[in-house]
């Protein structure tokens, strides 16, 4: 893919995580009566069960744009081919690892893993 | 193509192959004695990095806790819960949370006035350079928006402290 078309998207992946990490902070304070009582068990429960999907989409625009610019960094501090082809698949492995880590997290509160 | 531009070309060439040998140091975070949007790009990059690691961070630390989510349909397990709350619920780990929402709120912001800037929205109105050769685009709402950016961040700081502190904590 074109440097352009990665770099647009993470733009909408900033935009996505603006939005959607807002909502994770109104959660988290006002919107959750307080940080005390949005960390109780019960609120944290029902909180997933709501937005479990919006999770997963803010997992996946996080993802992709924290490592895209891990990658970003990365790549200006060295140049080379075979550097960055090995930074690219480093970063595609890690990321991808840690996309399906916090998945499983999200299908346990979510109720389907057990 | 005659010697000359084959020169020309060659040099072309050179500059365009050239590495960047600058580094962290010498390069990104070598942001004093310059200008504020200098400065901004350097802790866009800080900020960045700090919340990227403690994204990961973060994903081992949820994926522990859902174990207390495990069998939910029988009520799951609120002590484990409750335990890593307690673990996590004091000043060391709170400052780090502050931190990361401060981290977070700028680099989100800035980020939005790098799309505009971008984009070519708030960056002046284009000039033939004069002495003293400062670029237009450095004048007008980017500039205004830069430190906009800063000083909300501040501002979102003392809700989370408020949050993190005053109600997480009981200070």
């Amino acid at each position: 893919m074109r440097q352009s078309r990665l770099m647009l998207l993470q733009y909408l992946t900033g935009l996505g995580i603006l939005a959607l990490g807002s909502l994770h902070f109104a959660l988290l304070s006002f919107a959750g009566g307080g940080y005390s009582n949005a960390i109780q068990f019960a609120s944290v429960l029902s909180v997933y069960t709501t937005f479990g999907v919006l999770f997963e989409l803010f997992l996946v625009f996080l993802t992709w744009h924290i490592f895209y610019g891990f990658r970003r960094v990365l790549c200006e501090l060295h140049q080379g081919r075979r550097y960055e082809s090995t930074v690219t698949w480093a970063m595609v492995i890690i990321g991808g690892a840690t996309f399906l880590w916090g998945t499983r997290t999200i299908l346990i509160f979510l109720g389907v893993l057990h | 193509m005659d010697a000359a531009g084959k020169e020309v070309l060659k040099v072309l060439t050179e500059i365009l192959e050239r590495k960047n040998n600058a580094g962290v140091y010498r390069g990104w975070l070598k942001f004093w004695n310059r200008n504020w949007e200098r400065w901004l790009y350097a802790m866009h990059r800080i900020t960045g990095v700090g919340v990227g690691i403690y994204l990961v961070a973060h994903i081992w630390e949820t994926s522990y806790s859902a174990t207390a989510f495990l069998d939910v349909s029988n009520g799951g397990s609120p002590v484990v819960w409750t335990n890593l709350m307690s673990f996590l619920s004091n000043e060391f780990f709170h400052t780090g949370l502050l931190l990361v929402a401060l981290a977070s709120v700028f680099h989100a912001l800035n980020g939005v006035r790098l799309i505009f800037a971008e984009q070519g929205l708030m960056i002046g109105k284009v000039k033939p350079p004069t002495f003293p050769m400062i670029p237009s685009s450095l004048k007008g709402g980017q500039r205004y928006f830069g430190i906009a950016i800063v000083i909300i961040s501040f501002i979102l700081l003392v809700y989370a402290f408020y949050q993190l502190f005053i109600i997480g904590l009981g200070w």
